[in-house]
């Protein structure tokens, strides 16, 4: 924990409140807290809550739902299908399944830049649909999400499986014994009981989907789609302020323990169910 | 998480403060004055007894050379042609743009010989911070084939510490067969704010390069500019162009252009020249086209090469430096690249004559001429540097 959040997280806050060396144009992180500078956080903290900052973080948070209920839509079907229903194939599914990790992220991306220039095959394929004659590599949102779902369902639809794998099937026929159709077996068994594999695959998901840069950098590169993690890359990069990056980060880091005490908590509640 | 638990994570995260706060406070920042060139008050860095040139007449060392260059930067052939000449093993180490470049040099992650594309702007940095070592010149036989003009630059006097590596002007790249007019006149530049492009333009993902546009488009000539109001009126006119043609931000123009991502493109020349590389099979070069501004509104810049003082082969620096003077080598470098050299004999109207550039990007050549009348993106103050930078990230918000 200290080696793998603490001194990672210190170092962070050691950048946002500390110097920058105007000649090196690096930063001169200060580690003792009682020498920290918060002046240049706060300014920071008043762009993101009043200012131009507020938009980016809204739009990241957007995209991140969106993408994150494109990976529930597309991959909780497949991790279903692979765990339940896929008998003598499963293994030869998995398989399939972690195929893209051998596959750089890059080049999946990449590969997608091909796919929807102008004269791809999937963008010429998309021009017949209603509205789809567009460049989709020009500030699209829905490429950028798009492009979150296909770069992170992987991430999502394994530990769903593992959740869904571990469903005792005795459970489900005791539920159509009972008279329950398989829809309603399904909504009224199957969905409770991976409802924390759900969570955990939301949330393994969206973390590192909220600090993303590069798939918007492949797919868009256009201030419409501006995330947070492309304001940090560029503070952090191309400036002589990665003290702002940096404070973007913990205001980031900040917003998502939110999130994972929300889901701590749920999962506390679970496990005192469990053993009561 | 149990009580238990949540003690110890807080006792471990009050230990790791607890502990820094007994720590000194860390070094200030650098407090060096810089000595900021520009063509009205050029800079002829002191030289100190501390930081001498190496002697002449000393054999190379064993190697490797380790030399340092945006990606994509130098010719590959180059190198082995290196290696087979000298018997020295070249080894490349790359970076996305020049901060990164100062910082990791500075600050040692990169242990290079060679810097081989040192941004101007920031050259006064790597002289303060001591990190670049005054050239031998007995070392340069090729240094006659370099432009008379090129040799006493007004950010080195003398050509103390550098060699210019490339030269290159700021225009509009473009696909003639796409547009629906030529961009030409003294506004060709106005494509970029017209809303029949939205979804096809591109923008250089540079703060100094796109607001010096905005500028210049606004009026005002001074790219260098510390004054609030104008840098008001540079993101007004960028924000009027992200509103009508939702610009791509990125340096990739020379493949989005030949590639048809973009039809109108804010791209450095030797970026249109490489674009060749780029085209679809069977797609010919003459769909390529590029405009600048007149000399007076154009941006001009070079690229120069400059030895570590921490160089442990200085020696094979300096033959490298050497090496790349040579035309023959240049031309294969140019090649590959697409940026043009500051050597004698690259003129456009021979360039042309020989068939080594298409007429239809004779202007993305730079001319002596130009290189002396353009205007020069240079060092800000600090303070000021901020605002640029402070401007670019609202713009980059979309908001």
């Amino acid at each position: 924990m200290a080696l793998f959040f603490i001194v990672p997280f210190y170092s962070v806050a050691a950048v946002a409140f500390g110097q920058v060396d105007p000649i090196r144009q690096s930063a001169v992180p200060e580690w003792n807290p009682r020498f920290w500078d918060f002046t240049l956080f706060t300014d920071v903290m008043d762009r993101v809550v009043n200012g131009d900052l507020r938009t980016v973080f809204i739009r990241t948070a957007l995209y991140v739902v969106l993408a994150v209920a494109g990976c529930v839509v597309v991959g909780y079907p497949v991790a279903y299908f692979v765990s339940r229903e896929a008998g003598k194939w499963r293994a030869a599914l998995l398989v399939l399944m972690i195929l893209p990790y051998w596959v750089s992220y890059l080049m999946r991306m990449l590969a997608w830049v091909n796919l929807l220039q102008p004269q791809g095959w999937m963008a010429q394929l998309l021009s017949h649909l209603p509205e789809g004659n567009r460049n989709w590599l020009s500030g699209q949102p829905i490429t950028v999400m798009f492009g979150l779902v296909y770069g992170y369902v992987p991430f999502f639809i394994l530990p769903l499986y593992a959740t869904l794998d571990r469903i005792d099937g005795r459970l489900l026929e005791a539920a159509r014994d009972l008279g329950a159709t398989s829809r309603q077996a399904f909504w009224r068994v199957t969905l409770p009981l991976s409802r924390q594999g759900l969570m955990a695959a939301c949330v393994i998901t969206a973390l590192p989907m909220v600090g993303d840069y590069y798939t918007n950098n492949l797919l868009s590169a256009s201030p419409r789609t501006e995330m947070v993690g492309n304001q940090i890359v560029f503070f952090l990069q191309q400036t002589t302020q990665p003290q702002v990056g940096a404070s973007l980060v913990l205001m980031l880091s900040a917003a998502l323990l939110v999130v994972m005490g929300g889901y701590l908590v749920s999962v506390n509640r679970a496990q005192k169910l469990v053993t009561r | 998480m149990s009580r238990r638990r949540f003690l110890a994570l807080s006792v471990a995260g009050a230990s790791t403060v607890g502990l820094a706060a007994c720590g000194s406070r860390s070094k200030g920042a650098s407090s060096i004055e810089l000595q900021i060139a520009s063509p009205a008050k050029p800079v002829k860095f002191a030289l100190t007894s501390d930081n001498a040139a190496i002697k002449a007449g000393l054999s190379n060392e064993a190697g490797p050379l380790r030399i340092a260059n945006f990606a994509d930067y130098v010719a590959p052939e180059l190198l082995d042609k290196f290696k087979t000449e000298t018997g020295v093993t070249v080894e490349l180490s790359t970076f996305g743009d020049d901060v990164e470049a100062l910082s990791k040099i500075s600050t040692g992650a990169f242990k290079v010989d060679l810097l081989m594309s040192t941004a101007i702007d920031l050259l006064p940095k790597y002289v303060a911070l001591n990190l670049v070592q005054p050239l031998e010149k007995s070392y340069f036989t090729n240094y006659e084939n370099l432009w008379d003009s090129v040799r006493d630059p007004f950010y080195d006097l003398g050509g103390q510490f550098t060699v210019p590596y490339t030269v290159f002007s700021s225009g509009i790249g473009f696909r003639s067969d796409l547009v629906a007019a030529p961009l030409e006149g003294d506004s060709g530049w106005d494509a970029l704010w017209d809303p029949q492009y939205s979804g096809v333009a591109g923008l250089l993902d540079s703060y100094r390069e796109a607001m010096a546009l905005g500028l210049e488009h606004a009026g005002i000539d001074n790219i260098n500019t510390e004054a609030q109001a104008d840098i008001d009126a540079a993101v007004a006119e960028l924000r009027r162009m992200l509103k009508a043609s939702n610009p791509r931000l990125d340096v990739l123009g020379y493949q989005s252009i030949p590639e048809g991502t973009t039809t109108v493109n804010q791209l450095w020349s030797g970026d249109i020249l490489a674009a060749q590389g780029y085209l679809p099979a069977g797609t010919n070069s003459s769909v390529l086209g590029y405009w600048v501004p007149p000399i007076a509104k154009r941006v001009i810049n070079n690229d120069a090469m400059s030895i570590m003082r921490s160089a442990e082969h200085p020696v094979l620096a300096h033959a490298f430096i050497n090496f790349m003077l040579d035309p023959a080598n240049a031309k294969i470098n140019q090649a590959y690249i697409g940026y043009q050299s500051t050597l004698k004999g690259f003129e456009a109207e021979k360039l042309v004559a020989e068939g080594t550039i298409p007429k239809n990007l004779a202007n993305a050549l730079v001319t002596q001429d130009d290189f002396t009348k353009g205007l020069r993106i240079l060092a800000l103050p600090a303070a000021t540097d901020k605002m640029w930078q402070d401007a670019w990230s609202s713009l980059r918000t979309g908001a």
